[in-house]
């Protein structure tokens, strides 16, 4: 019963551009059925209002469902341009395997870890910096209890990104190690 | 007569385990030894019997689909292959797991008519109980952690469903969603816009809460349906006889045809249930949310199901579209035209 809340997909990583002005990302995929005649557009926002408003007849919006990766490759070309050398291997989380490559072709993490190893790219593509974006939801029962297990994987995580962000793979390696050692056997309360 | 509601609202959770790599990068016994988790889990915090647990392989592509049609299964879940996924079913279809789907787990739940904050407080208290033995992947900044970054968050997506044909009508639906997009939500034609119903749902979820969540999806569900009885008023005064002749040409379709398409069969019983509110049709019975049911009771995982018997068939096995032309044949028998 679900709809399907896209009917394109953009792969290989490629950023979709908006078919109108050329500039802008493509947030919003377009079908118009005017008369006989169906057309499929992608386009950005600004131009998705003229273009609906233009149509004689029925125009179907969906979001871009891989915006994300999109996003994420712009923010990943401009850092690349400022501060990656030619020959420099790409960033990696060490606990799952997943490179930014991976994160950019299919736009999605591979695992929890991958939050604080590709924070700065998620930071720019999804603008998670500002305080307006911060988690307002529910709070799993154990943080809000200070459980020792959840304390101790947040801070494992935030080493983990720190050790990736400074290139000490084997530091890294052995920190996700513990991580994985935590999962079978949780910190017994003090 | 004339009145507009939601037929259907629903919700999908969204959980991670903190460690275990999300499905489509982790190790199959990982997953396994997950699985078995939250099967235990589910036993320990739950009556004997409320979860019925079936590994996804064992259901077969007519049982599947039936779970989709009912909104307990999501449509990416049920095309799956899943060595490792399984689905659990809780007091009957209250409400369902997908387990090692894109993510770990996702719980959903749908019930016609207006009950997204009754949805949620179920849900929630579910994904309490399976917290009792798991830790979920969670972040104080990102929330609760997903595969797809932008599903990070409160990890809930809403959804309200709405029968606007006459906003359709109108042209009317792209400008709306348009304006719901900046606002976070989506408008999305349910059965790609067959009978003009279409999805209300949040787009993210992260810097806002569940409750903020399921009162927007609401209030824009409610502000379309005031936007269509609108409109409709508007076509019947400006093309009467254009409407009359739509709504009299789906009841004789409806009465007379021996062969019906799923997606004609929906736009048949959407137009002769927005005559039935216009008072163009007398068929007393056809309220909007007993022509849903009608709509979901024809589809083809529902009529390979409960009407054929049959669970292994075949979708598109050719009497189904028979079987769909006597139900609606049987229902309008009665229905007729007002002149």
């Amino acid at each position: 019963m679900f709809a399907e809340e896209s009917q394109w997909q953009v792969g290989g990583g490629d950023t979709p551009t908006c078919e109108s002005c050329g500039r802008e990302v493509a947030s919003v995929h377009i079908l118009r059925l005017e008369g006989a005649e169906l057309t499929r557009v992608h386009v950005c926002q600004s131009c998705a209002e003229d273009l609906v408003d233009q149509t004689e007849g029925t125009a179907l919006v969906f979001a871009v469902p891989n915006l994300l990766s999109g996003l994420l490759s712009r923010a990943a070309k401009a850092e690349t341009e400022v501060e990656k050398q030619p020959g420099e291997p790409t960033k990696m989380c060490v606990v799952c395997g997943t490179t930014l490559s991976d994160v950019l072709e299919t736009g999605m993490l591979g695992c929890a870890a991958c939050y604080e190893v590709f924070s700065p790219q998620l930071e720019r593509g999804l603008g998670a910096g500002g305080s307006s974006h911060s988690h307002l939801g529910k709070i799993p029962g154990r943080v809000a209890a200070g459980d020792p297990t959840q304390r101790e994987v947040l801070r494992l995580r935030r080493m983990l990104k720190e050790l990736v962000d400074s290139e000490r793979y084997e530091e890294a390696a052995s920190v996700r190690d513990r991580l994985a050692e935590l999962a079978q056997h949780p910190v017994e309360e003090v | 007569m004339e009145r507009c509601d939601f037929l259907v609202t629903s919700v999908g959770v969204t959980r991670n385990d903190s460690v275990v790599p999300f499905p489509h990068v982790a190790e199959p016994d990982l997953l396994d030894e997950l699985r078995e988790r939250v099967i235990a889990q589910l036993r320990r915090g739950s009556a004997p019997g409320e979860w019925e647990i079936f590994p996804l392989e064992s259901l077969s592509p007519v049982q599947r689909a039936y779970l989709a049609e009912r909104g307990l299964m999501t449509p990416a879940f049920a095309r799956a292959r899943g060595e490792v996924a399984s689905f659990g079913l809780y007091k009957g279809g209250l409400a369902s797991l997908e387990i090692n789907g894109q993510d770990h787990l996702r719980l959903l739940a749908a019930r016609e008519g207006d009950h997204l904050s009754e949805l949620w407080a179920m849900v929630d208290s579910i994904d309490d109980s399976l917290e009792q033995g798991m830790t979920f992947a969670f972040d104080e900044r990102w929330g609760y952690l997903t595969a797809r970054p932008d599903e990070a968050g409160t990890g809930l997506k809403a959804y309200a469903v709405v029968q606007t044909p006459a906003l359709m009508v109108a042209g009317r639906v792209g400008v709306l969603a348009l304006q719901l997009m900046t606002r976070g939500l989506l408008l999305t034609p349910l059965w790609d816009g067959a009978g003009g119903l279409f999805q209300v749902s949040n787009r993210g979820g992260r810097g806002i809460s569940e409750l903020f969540i399921t009162e927007a999806v609401v209030e824009a569900a409610r502000d379309l349906v005031e936007k269509e009885r609108s409109v409709r008023k508007i076509l019947l005064r400006d093309n009467p006889v254009r409407v009359r002749d739509h709504m009299g040409r789906a009841l004789g379709v409806a009465q007379r045809a021996w062969v019906v398409g799923w997606a004609e069969a929906v736009s048949l019983i959407s137009s002769v249930q927005v005559g039935v509110e216009m008072g163009l049709i007398d068929a007393p019975d056809l309220t909007p949310r007993y022509a849903f049911e009608l709509m979901r009771r024809v589809q083809p995982g529902h009529l390979a199901v409960e009407e054929m018997g049959g669970v292994h068939g075949g979708l598109e096995d050719p009497r189904i579209d028979e079987v769909r032309a006597r139900i609606l044949r049987d229902v309008f028998v009665s229905a007729r035209f007002e002149r």
